[in-house]
């Protein structure tokens, strides 16, 4: 590995830490003695990010499916995490009785925070609005059947330009989440999401420098 | 079919009549209250009845071979093509059947065949089918299991490979126009469905335009939609529901935007907005309008939308815990509501120990229903069933709340022919499994909890085990083959109904003594 891209890694790393720190102390601060019923962010969140999560490990089962790829490491790690947070969501689900997938499109369910929506929020909800899936980042059945042609070094670095989009997209949601759901599960999965993608972004970002 | 390790293949009524087939009056949508059997035909002159209860084959027959001449009631035998079986779903159009086999993952000596793959069969001479052709790609090979599908408007044949019960990565589409004469449209090279990426099949349907062929899976559920706008080159447009109930049959409403899937465990529909799928927004997501689920231990099978007095229905089989048929009003599709429940008296809860008896050593799946055809989409006068174990049955739903069976056939048992029957999932493998789709909850409602699933159940499971080696029948794989499994959808054709048993393959049958059309 190239000395600039181990020392990104390390301050990544110790970066990492920090936000995992700062989440743990936002969740041990709220923890209550019995669970609160879910509330509509609760089960908006769990709805939600189910969906987005989908996507994002369609991606990298296109990526391990075959052919050739030193992105195989991190596109294991997306995958198995994400996997397991799709269990944990569609568990909570099934206990609340709520669908798996919202009913319409949108996300409304960000409006009904603790506070009135401040101005980036605002600005997500209306990136929202004009994604076409409801939710910024995703990418298009083009793009996905894009990657699935590609092989090689071409089919890496479009991996990294589109999840790198699709974890931007689902930042802001976990951000949100961690912070305004009823539930210390909720708050505490949507805060390791936050942690997690967001060291994930920094190593994809190095990782895009070096293809 | 369900599937059995998923994927096989799952009433008070108020009779507030409707009018027959041109009835103003929609039925009322009281709740079923359960426990009784439809009712039962009067079999006129030709018939040869059933000697137990509705849909039974007993254990007495099946011993003393009088299930291998069969059972009928109002309908007769015209023509059959038997060849060496066929596998879980085969459709027929036109002229034509296709039966799909259980594939060459299952029995690899298949690829040595003179015809391997799905076969046509061409009825032109409804007296005297003939095989006109054998379909070869990918998928016709390794097996279809209930993915092989017709879509009329545009003379498609569409089809994923399953092979032993979830495939991935092959789709191939044929042009029908000469339904003889099927054309493969797609090769490998511009399918665009890279291996093994995806996740394909176990069940798919075609949107009604053909533009678009779902498939579903049974493992971790898996949705896949195929653009099939152009047939050399299809493209994924979605893929994904990673942990969604484990996906089965797909049917969809005539504009190809509300999708009906049949959902396992819980036994239940899922009624979902494919819209921007339809649509081929740029990154399209599905949504959920609404979901009945009636048994946490059974497996819908299909669900087919129809309409009765300008009211919306769902017609739903369930091909687990003997709950047969279950009619489900939609007009509020967020709140669907199960209206009624179609049962044969060997599928009453109280027939339980009796029907585990009975099919002991027939494989994987009891008397069960699978899928299911109308006569009509608007106002059906008669619905056609293929089931296990029970044949085919005909009911009269012109008021789907006091359904009557009018018709059955009940092919007969193929004992010791499992070697000549390799394409027939049930001679190969699927009959020598241990019963696993019913665990004798029917009739006990979705609030039915693993306390009360009968503890027969685990007894006679285990008892099977060790029996099934002694019970191999004439074939290493077919279990005795003491009842056929009709698992394909029946097609009404005039006053003929054509379906594919696993067993008997494709069998053209003539209603007799008046029993339809229904006047």
């Amino acid at each position: 590995m190239k000395p600039r891209p181990l020392a990104g890694a390390v301050l990544l790393l110790l970066a990492g830490a920090g936000l995992a720190l700062a989440g743990s102390r936002l969740i041990a601060g709220a923890a209550p003695q019995r669970p609160p019923a879910p509330g509509p962010v609760d089960i908006g969140f769990a709805q939600a990010m189910r969906g987005h999560h989908d996507q994002a490990v369609v991606m990298t089962q296109i990526l391990l499916g075959g052919g050739s790829t030193r992105l195989a490491s991190l596109a294991r790690t997306i995958q198995t995490d994400q996997l397991i947070e799709i269990g944990q969501m569609k568990g909570w689900l099934l206990l609340w009785n709520k669908p798996l997938l919202p009913s319409r499109a949108g996300m409304d369910w960000m409006l009904l925070g603790r506070t009135p929506p401040d101005a980036a929020l605002t600005r997500y909800l209306a990136d929202c609005r004009a994604s076409s899936g409801g939710m910024p980042g995703l990418a298009s059945s083009e793009e996905l059947n894009r990657l699935r042609a590609l092989d090689g070094g071409e089919r890496d670095r479009l991996f990294l330009e589109l999840m790198l989009r699709h974890h931007q997209g689902a930042l802001p949601m976990a951000h949100f989440a961690a912070r305004n759901a009823e539930t210390a599960a909720v708050r505490t999965l949507a805060a390791q999401i936050e942690v997690q993608q967001a060291q994930e972004l920094g190593a994809m970002a190095l990782l895009l420098r070096g293809t | 079919m369900s599937n059995g390790f998923r994927g096989a293949g799952w009433a008070g009524l108020i009779l507030l009549g409707i009018a027959g087939c041109t009835g103003s009056s929609a039925p009322a949508t009281d709740p079923p209250a359960g426990g009784a059997a439809v009712a039962a035909a009067q079999c006129g002159p030709g018939s040869l009845p059933e000697t137990g209860l509705q849909g039974e084959v007993p254990l007495a027959d099946r011993n003393s071979g009088r299930n291998q001449q069969g059972y009928r009631c109002n309908l007769e035998l015209v023509g059959q093509y038997q060849g060496p079986g066929a596998s879980v779903v085969s459709p027929s159009t036109g002229k034509c059947a296709y039966m799909s086999t259980g594939g060459t993952l299952l029995d690899p000596l298949q690829a040595a065949e003179p015809d391997p793959g799905v076969l046509v069969v061409d009825a032109g001479n409804t007296a005297q089918p003939v095989l006109a052709a054998n379909l070869t790609g990918p998928s016709m090979l390794i097996g279809t299991w209930e993915s092989l599908k017709v879509n009329e408007p545009r003379k498609l044949l569409g089809g994923v490979a399953v092979g032993g019960l979830v495939g991935a990565g092959f789709f191939d589409v044929y042009d029908i126009s000469d339904c003889a004469h099927p054309a493969q449209l797609n090769g490998l090279g511009g399918t665009g469905l890279e291996l093994p990426d995806n996740v394909l099949g176990h069940e798919g349907n075609w949107s009604p335009d053909g533009k678009t062929y779902w498939a579903t899976g049974t493992a971790a559920g898996s949705i896949t939609a195929i653009d099939v706008s152009n047939p050399a080159s299809p493209q994924i447009v979605f893929t994904g529901l990673a942990g969604f109930p484990a996906n089965h049959g797909v049917e969809l409403t005539p504009d190809g935007n509300t999708l009906y899937l049949a959902t396992c465990l819980p036994g239940g529909v899922q009624i979902l907005d494919v819209s921007d799928v339809q649509g081929r927004k740029a990154a399209p997501q599905i949504r959920q309008i609404g979901a009945v689920t009636w048994n946490q231990f059974s497996c819908g099978q299909h669900a087919l939308p129809v309409s009765w007095a300008g009211k919306p229905y769902l017609v739903a089989p369930d091909e687990f815990d003997s709950e047969g048929i279950h009619i489900v009003d939609i007009s509020d599709p967020a709140q669907p509501k199960v209206v009624k429940q179609i049962q044969l008296e060997i599928q009453l809860l109280k027939n339980a120990q009796l029907r585990a008896n009975d099919v002991s050593g027939d494989g994987a799946f009891g008397y069960e229903s699978h899928y299911c055809t109308v006569d009509r989409v608007t106002d059906p006068t008669a619905l056609a069933c293929g089931y296990f174990q029970s044949g085919i049955r005909v009911f009269d739903v012109r008021n789907p709340l006091q359904p009557r069976e009018i018709a059955y056939f009940n092919p007969p048992a193929q004992t010791g022919k499992g070697l000549s029957l390799q394409h027939s999932l049930h001679a190969w493998i699927g009959g020598a499994l241990p019963t696993i789709s019913d665990l004798y909850t029917s009739d006990s409602g979705p609030t039915v909890g693993t306390g009360s699933i009968d503890a027969r159940y685990v007894g006679d499971f285990v008892a099977q085990l060790p029996s099934l080696l002694a019970s191999l029948g004439t074939g290493p794989v077919s279990g005795n083959l003491s009842a056929d499994w009709c698992s394909s959808p029946p097609r009404f054709v005039g006053d003929q109904l054509w379906v594919t048993c696993m067993d008997n393959g494709f069998l053209a049958l003539k209603f007799t003594n008046g029993a339809y059309p229904l006047q």
